[in-house]
Order: structure tokens, then sequence, then C-alpha cells
């Protein structure tokens, strides 16, 4: 599914969500109180990997959640998982009970090191913790109810949130970041030579750090916002990029007004954009 | 063992238009004593009913009504190879198994269209250890047989009613109907994917349930209490993966609790009642 899908999807998700939050509000009002249960406890799941200290590569794929990777000197993928939503009303002579569970599972396998999670149900909010080798490459994708955290990766990520925050750091690859309604911050320890780096989201700040030294060149397109560097960008003259796609039965052709900039001479390119919000770029050391 | 054939062999032959068909039904009644203390009953079918109640003897009492049928009278021919009843029974009990070996062990199926039903009615000793299926175009049907209880269905009901307790009874496309004669006292999975559940257990009765319920409403006659439950963690290794499964109920007991039975639904309601 394309992130533009995602949010259509999403948007009409949430238009239904709202209208069930209503009227569960009202049906909640007539039932008695939810009764207590206790707090969940993450869930812990080690996978062994088919070929140990080799890297690996993990997708995530859930519509509600919230995903953190880490990356660890570790032969292995440690998770830890909370399962939640899938609150279920429950009809009795004394009147309606509330319960909670019974939603969607996961289901994760492993195969030649590749680690996937998926959900095997309606979207219910989970939350995973992931503690993996640190050579890995990684598919994470979330739409609601949720952010994507990932740290301390040696290897090439892409991250998509349509309505929550996406946030790396310490990353040694390429990174693909979008989101459609939150803020991106994404901190690379070094910049990837040949590769793409591209962040972006429609309403959210974006924030990039980069190491001091780092060389590379930067198509930034702020949309509304600002650009705050804490580098010495060197702008190059304005060029308007111009894509022309033929369809059956026209041509569209699409315009962006994108600023260039090289830092230390230039480099890899990295694209940030971000209709409504700000860019800022950080030193980071290095 | 006693045979009696309370049916001759019926045979229809037509030829020559694009519905003919050749087919033959007969009936039969076997009766197999059995000494065991809690005597095993099994019958795996895959077209039609299976119906199971209990005897005051210490005998399995069996009458079997097949049916079959073929395009051809060369295919009618071939499916007595291909598709039959095995039939094995010692004093521990009896086991009646429609094989297809040619589907079971994925090969061509040489008897395409073939088909061959057969209706169970079995009586067993008050006690006996109840493990039933079906297929498709049969419903399972236990009761009062005392012991535990496997039943299974694939498109079509299950219902075990007047049970001592149960052990696994599940369908996939049909309703679940579990009935208990008293409180039950072991543990018991029940689901279904597409069709209603009904549980009903007498007033005095306890358990715990996990609920795994995607869509339908929950209608209780007892009140409930939520009950917290930990996540369900299950591994397999299979073809070179490791699989993990984690899945969070949720949790209820009827009165004081007891065994967990395990309740799962896809599409379907679940109703809770009061054995009157």
């Amino acid at each position: 599914m394309t992130i533009a899908n995602r949010f259509i999807t999403s948007t009409i998700g949430l238009i239904a969500a709202a209208i069930v939050a209503l009227g569960a509000t009202v049906a909640l009002a007539q039932d008695q109180p939810a009764a207590p249960t206790a707090a969940r406890q993450p869930e812990s799941i080690t996978v062994p990997l088919s070929r140990p200290g080799e890297p690996i590569s993990m997708h995530i794929d859930i519509i509600s959640a919230r995903i953190e990777v880490i990356g660890e000197e570790r032969k292995d993928v440690a998770l830890a998982i909370t399962l939640g939503g899938g609150r279920r009303k429950i009809v009795t002579p004394s009147g309606a009970k509330t319960l909670a569970g019974g939603g969607a599972g996961l289901e994760i396998n492993e195969r030649d090191n590749r680690v996937s999670i998926e959900s095997d149900g309606p979207p219910n909010p989970v939350s995973i913790v992931a503690r993996v080798p640190r050579r890995a490459k990684l598919d994470l994708s979330t739409v609601n109810d949720g952010e994507i955290i990932v740290r301390d990766i040696i290897g090439d990520l892409q991250l998509e949130n349509v309505n929550g925050p996406i946030t790396a750091t310490n990353i040694n690859g390429t990174v693909i970041a979008e989101s459609v309604n939150a803020p991106v911050s994404v901190g690379l320890a070094a910049v990837a030579p040949g590769g793409a780096t591209s962040v972006s989201t429609l309403n959210g700040d974006i924030t990039l750090t980069l190491p001091s030294n780092v060389k590379t060149e930067l198509h930034l397109d702020s949309g509304r916002g600002e650009i705050n560097s804490d580098f010495e960008l060197d702008i190059k003259p304005a060029k308007p990029l111009i894509e022309r796609n033929e369809h059956r039965g026209g041509v569209s052709v699409k315009m962006e007004d994108v600023v260039v900039a090289t830092v230390n001479g230039g480099g890899p390119v990295i694209r940030i954009k971000t209709f409504n919000g700000d860019i800022k770029l950080s030193k980071g050391t290095g | 063992m006693k045979t009696q054939a309370t049916l001759g062999a019926l045979a229809v032959l037509a030829f020559g238009t694009a519905t003919a068909k050749v087919s033959d039904q007969k009936t039969w009644s076997d009766t197999y004593p059995v000494s065991a203390a809690v005597p095993k009953l099994l019958i795996d079918n895959i077209w039609g009913n299976v119906r199971v109640r209990s005897g005051s003897t210490r005998e399995i009492v069996v009458t079997v009504s097949e049916k079959r049928s073929a395009p051809t009278q060369e295919l009618f021919d071939l499916s007595k190879e291909t598709i039959y009843l095995d039939v094995q029974a010692d004093a521990a009990g009896v086991s009646l198994v429609v094989e297809n070996p040619e589907r079971r062990m994925g090969r061509r199926d040489r008897c395409r269209d073939c088909r061959v039903e057969y209706q169970f009615e079995v009586t067993v000793p008050t006690g006996t250890d109840v493990d039933v299926s079906t297929v498709t175009d049969g419903g399972i049907d236990v009761a009062g047989t005392g012991g535990p209880v496997n039943a299974s269905n694939v498109n079509g009901p299950v219902a075990a009613r007047d049970l001592q307790d149960c052990a696994q009874i599940e369908s996939v496309n049909g309703a679940v109907d579990v009935s208990f004669a008293r409180s039950p006292s072991r543990d018991c999975s029940i689901k279904t994917i597409n069709g209603d559940i009904t549980l009903t257990v007498p007033g005095s009765a306890g358990f715990d349930a996990a609920l795994s319920m995607m869509q339908g409403k929950v209608v209780s006659e007892f009140d409930l209490e939520p009950l917290a439950l930990p996540a369900k963690v299950e591994q397999r290794n299979e073809d070179g993966r490791f699989i993990y499964h984690i899945a969070q109920a949720a949790g209820i007991r009827l009165g004081k609790g007891g065994p967990t039975f395990s309740i799962e639904s896809l599409n379907g309601d679940l109703r809770i009642r009061k054995r009157q």
C-alpha cells in the first residue's frame, strides 16, 4: 500500500473511528463502568536467527502500532510485545460490561535472517520493542495510534508512519522516512555514498542531524515553513524541478521549487520535504 | 462383530445425458463389544452426518448408510478403490475412517466428481471417549455420551449436548452448540470461523474462558466477571521458519471459576445460557 493510499484509508478510518468513539461514549454512559483490568505487561519473545552473527532484515507492517527497533551487539532478535485494544462488550443480566483483549494477535516469522511481524486480524493497537543485531535492513510501517523509533542501526531503513512521528537516531545507512501528519527526525552517523536518503512529511517539522564534517548535497523543500541550519549552506542557483508524466489521454507536469545546497563541498544527495512545517538541520558528532 | 444388512444395494444406471450418473446405496449395522474402561470411538467422515448417542450395554453399535455415486460406471468402479470406509475394531474401541488416499497424499484425483456419502448412527457405552469429524454436507450431533468429546466439522454445524466434559469442539463454516449436563471439569476449546457459538451450562457451573472473537456479540444469561489473562505465545518450526504467534484473549469468569474454555469465533455471536 502506498503512503497516499494509506492516508486515504486512514482518513476514512479516522472518521469512522470518531463516529464509533462517539457511539461508544454514549453507550458507555448507559453501561456499567469498565471493569478494572491489570496493566498489560509486555510479552517477551526471543527469536533465534538462521544465520547468527550475519545481517538481518526486518519487516513490520501493522495498522496501529508503536514500533521501536534498537540495534545492539547480539545474535538474535528480542521482542517485547504488548497487545492492546480488542475491547469487547458483553451483555449480562446486570448490564453490559467491557472486557479488554480478545482482539487480533501477531504472527512473527523468521526465515533466512528475515524477520517479519504481521497482525492476523482487525487493527488493534500494539507496542513492539525489538532489540536486533546492529547490522539490519528495516522496513517499518504503521498508520495510526503509534510512532516509529529506530536507533543504533547500520543498514538501510524504510520507515512509514501516516499519523504519527518517526524518530531515527545514530543510523549509518540510507533512510527513507515518510509521514503525513507528524514530525520526522532523522540522525545520521554517516551519509552512505551512492545511497538515496529522503525524509518527508506533509504536516510536520523535519529535523535532520548530520555529522559536522558531512559532505552532502541537500534538496530542501519546506513548502510554507522555514529552513534553519547549523551548517553553512552553499545555495545553488534556483532551478525548479519539472516532472513530466504522460498518461493515457493527457500529460501532467509537476513543478517543485526546491532549494539545492551543498555542505562541505557536496556529496550524496539527501532530499527533505515538508509542506506545513519547518526544516531543521543540526550538527551531530563526527 | 455382528453384521446386519438392512437394505439391499440399489443401482441406478443412466447413460447418454450430461447428468449421467451411477449410484448405489446401502445400509448396514455392526455391533462391536468393547471391554476397555474408557472405550474409544473415532469417526473421520468426508460427506455426511455423524450422530452419536449413549447406550446401556458394553457395545458400540454402528449403523452406516453409504451412498456412492460417480459420473460414469468406470469412475464408479474406480471409486471403490479410491474412496472407502476403513473399519478397525477391538476391545479398546472402534475406528471408522473414510479413506481417500489420493487426495490425502496430494496426488491427482483420478476419481473426479466421485462422491461417497456416509451417514453414521452410533450408540456407545456411557463414558466413551468420542472423537468424530466430517467435512461437508453433514452435521455432527453428539449427545449424552458421558465421556470426553472431540467433534469437528468444516462446512456444517456441530452440536455436542448433555456432555460431562469436552476437549475440542469446532467448525469452520457452521454453528457450534455445546451444552453440559453437569458443571464441566476439564479444559475445552470451542471455536468456529463463520457461525454462532451457544454454550449452555448448569446454573451452578463455574469456569474461566479466554475469548478471541473478532465480530459479533457476546450475550450471557449469567453475570460474568472480567478476568485478566496473560498473552498466549505459541511457537512452531515450519519448513525452516521459526514462527511465533502471540494473542491476547479477553478473559471472563463464570461463578467461582473452574476449567478454562478457549472460545474463538471470527464472524458470529457467543451466547452463554443457563441449562433449564
